[in-house]
């Protein structure tokens, strides 16, 4: 029997039972605190941003809902009413509320989590 | 507390009991994405990735399978994604590589008796095509069934048995090649 046959004969047990041996990938002993973690600040941001979406929708609806009705009521002085709302500082004011509204809600949450 | 209790408790958002889950399969894949993504510093951020993943879809899981043949089956696409992403997709033939990356100074007396024949023995399988050391991993060391391999991986089970017997017979050529040459 050469070399290489007596090789293959012996060898079959024993390189299963290696295969089978930890090749020694190990995660950090904090894997699962850093994977929770993560967890935590996904649900977290994804929970605070359907709540301000949800807000900001319930606004526009309201807002759309009041528009449509003083539209059906009150033709002639809806353009006043628009201009009114349109002009000046009041879209300023609003896009203002609005960013500081997503901030708290979201982004401080946010960052808060990453500390 | 045992394991479908576990995945009900999650299931119903106890994100505590998500932590036993965790703990209970993160050798499992570890291993799987160690064998496959290769990279030690990709390991633990492509485990994050296939723990949340799971987390995300554990409502998805009806119990059709065991609990860890869904997860592997997770960690297997999510490997492949991850490598797609990184264009690495394309295999290293191992015909291709260098012999001096197999060989070592052991004597043929110690071979399968030390560490040394431990780490080349790793070093082999990690440069086997990913179909090879896939199922080499999940058949020998998480000792799933063909059958479980065949709902992991998607390759039918004659794919699986050839790919295993191609790969044992690449393990111990190399390995042959290896305690001839130091002879």
């Amino acid at each position: 029997m050469d070399s290489k046959t007596e090789f293959n004969s012996e060898s079959n047990g024993l390189l299963e039972k290696l295969l089978k041996e930890d090749p020694g990938y190990n995660l950090s002993d904090d894997f699962a605190d850093k994977l929770m973690h993560k967890i935590e600040i996904q649900q977290s941001v994804k929970q605070n941003t359907i709540e301000f979406f949800t807000v900001l929708g319930t606004v526009i609806g309201i807002l759309i809902t009041f528009c449509c009705t003083y539209y059906y009521l009150n033709k002639e002085n809806f353009i006043q009413l628009k201009s009114l709302v349109f002009n000046g500082y009041t879209p300023i004011i609003v896009v203002f509320v609005l960013f500081i509204y997503f901030m708290d809600k979201v982004m401080l949450r946010l960052f808060n989590l990453l500390k | 507390m045992q394991e479908t209790n576990l995945i009900d408790q999650v299931k119903r958002g106890n994100t505590h009991a998500f932590r036993y889950i965790v703990a209970n399969n993160q050798k499992l894949v570890a291993h799987i994405v160690g064998r496959i993504v290769l990279d030690r510093d990709e390991i633990q951020d492509v485990c994050q990735e296939v723990f949340i993943k799971v987390y995300q879809r554990i409502n998805e899981f009806r119990g059709e399978s065991r609990f860890s043949t869904w997860i592997a089956s997770i960690a297997y696409h999510q490997c492949l994604n991850h490598l797609r992403k990184k264009r690495r997709l394309n295999e290293t033939n191992i015909d291709d590589l260098p012999i001096e990356h197999f060989q070592n100074e052991a004597s043929p007396d110690i071979i399968f008796d030390n560490n040394e024949t431990k780490r080349l023995l790793k070093q082999i399988v990690e440069s086997l095509p990913l179909s090879y050391r896939t199922v080499i991993t999940l058949f020998y060391l998480e000792e799933f069934s063909y059958a479980e391999i065949e709902q992991i991986t998607g390759m039918p089970e004659g794919t699986i048995k050839s790919n295993l017997f191609r790969a044992k017979a690449i393990l111990k050529e190399k390995l042959s090649n290896t305690s001839l040459n130091s002879r």
